[in-house]
């Protein structure tokens, strides 16, 4: 009797287990998705949709020099919680937003700035002032910026703050580690490059000294 | 607060004339319906800008490029490539979020994801614009209007033959 009793639910833990055990071996040869695989959140893919065009300008950037950079930067905010108000003395609990933020920051000059008043020429010879170099571009994109630890509520708001204070402290410090002073030398090099191959031998160029920022 | 890094991870020289910058708009449109043990739906719009830069290699510009004779000048370009895509933080908006019961919200890491995937469609069609036919064009002004203040009179610019952009 105690074996009628207990047939059913042995037949059916023995059924459980071999189905577990036979899906474990079929997923190791990819004949079945593993029990993990099974409750992954499927990608989320965007649409493809157009790019509209809202402006075409007419530049003339020479770039010289590209930084890489990363940086850490958080925020911290004090907030009130229901468990933290329940306290006998209530008492706030911290917020915190972390980012990662990888970028590459671009300086150069702007030929537009070479005024006829910057150039002299005598038969094989030039005279070029240039005007002082900036920082042309900071890129961070999305795939830049790496959320490492988001602690509690942030608005977008919030968010965009973060990471415009990130790329303006990506651009101080690479200014205070020289990077215009480079940008200009650099200019200095291809344009005597440049003009070396439209035949001038005899190439002065002289850098402004007041580097700008854009 | 920010962490103190005291180097930069690598400078890089380069000797790219920028010429043509264009300014693009563009939407994007996610739907989260495909996850079979999560219960309803989520869908977000988000409106970004994206700035790309194209223009010329001037170090591929070799003497053999170059014919002078007087006040003439002769010189092959190289083509136009993109050389930069950008999409500023500050100009990513989120329009739009429907969030069923059961769903939690898109999150600032997921939505960061959406954007990474927007980015890579910029990328992806940015030579398609025309833009590299606006920068070789613009090219042509700024280096004639250069070679113009170092007294030349007669300028002719061509480019070398046409090779595949370079995606970024």
């Amino acid at each position: 009797m105690i074996k009628k009793l207990f047939s059913w639910p042995l037949k059916i833990i023995t059924t459980v287990v071999i189905v577990i055990i036979g899906w474990y071996l079929l997923s190791k040869f990819n004949l079945l998705p593993s029990f993990s695989g099974l409750f992954k959140s499927a990608d989320v893919t965007i649409e493809n949709t157009p790019l509209l065009i809202k402006e075409m300008n007419s530049i003339s950037e020479l770039m010289t020099i590209s930084a890489y950079d990363e940086l850490v930067i958080d925020t911290t905010k004090p907030t009130m919680s229901i468990p933290n108000i329940l306290l006998p003395i209530p008492a706030p609990s911290i917020n915190k937003l972390v980012l990662i933020a990888r970028g590459q920051i671009v300086a150069g000059i702007n030929l537009k700035e070479i005024q006829p008043e910057n150039i002299m020429t005598k038969e094989d010879t030039v005279l070029i002032e240039l005007p002082p170099a900036k920082i042309t571009d900071v890129i961070i994109n999305p795939s830049g910026f790496e959320i490492f630890m988001e602690k509690g509520n942030w608005s977008a708001n919030e968010v965009i703050e973060l990471k415009k204070r990130a790329k303006h402290l990506m651009m101080e410090r690479n200014i205070q580690q020289g990077l215009l002073k480079k940008a200009s030398e650099r200019a200095a090099v291809v344009l005597t490059g440049f003009l070396k191959n439209i035949g001038y031998k005899n190439i002065i160029i002289t850098l402004s000294l007041n580097s700008t920022m854009k | 607060m920010p962490h103190k890094a005291d180097t930069v991870l690598v400078i890089q020289e380069m000797n790219d004339l920028a010429t043509a910058e264009y300014v693009v708009n563009k939407i994007v449109k996610a739907n989260d319906n495909s996850t079979w043990y999560k219960l309803g739906d989520r869908k977000i719009l988000i409106s970004c800008r994206g700035i790309i830069k194209a223009g010329i290699d001037l170090s591929i510009i070799k003497e053999e490029d170059v014919t002078t004779d007087g006040k003439n000048i002769s010189m092959v370009l190289p083509p136009a490539k993109i050389l930069s895509v950008h999409l500023p933080a500050e100009d990513i908006k989120v329009e739009s979020e429907t969030v069923d019961f059961f769903r939690d919200r898109f999150s600032h890491q997921e939505q960061n994801i959406l954007m990474t995937q927007a980015e890579e469609q910029i990328k992806y069609t940015a030579d398609s614009l025309g833009i590299l036919q606006s920068a070789e064009n613009n090219a042509v002004t700024a280096v004639s209007a250069l070679l113009k203040q170092l007294g030349y009179e007669r300028i002719n610019i061509k480019f070398q033959s046409v090779s595949p952009s370079i995606k970024q």
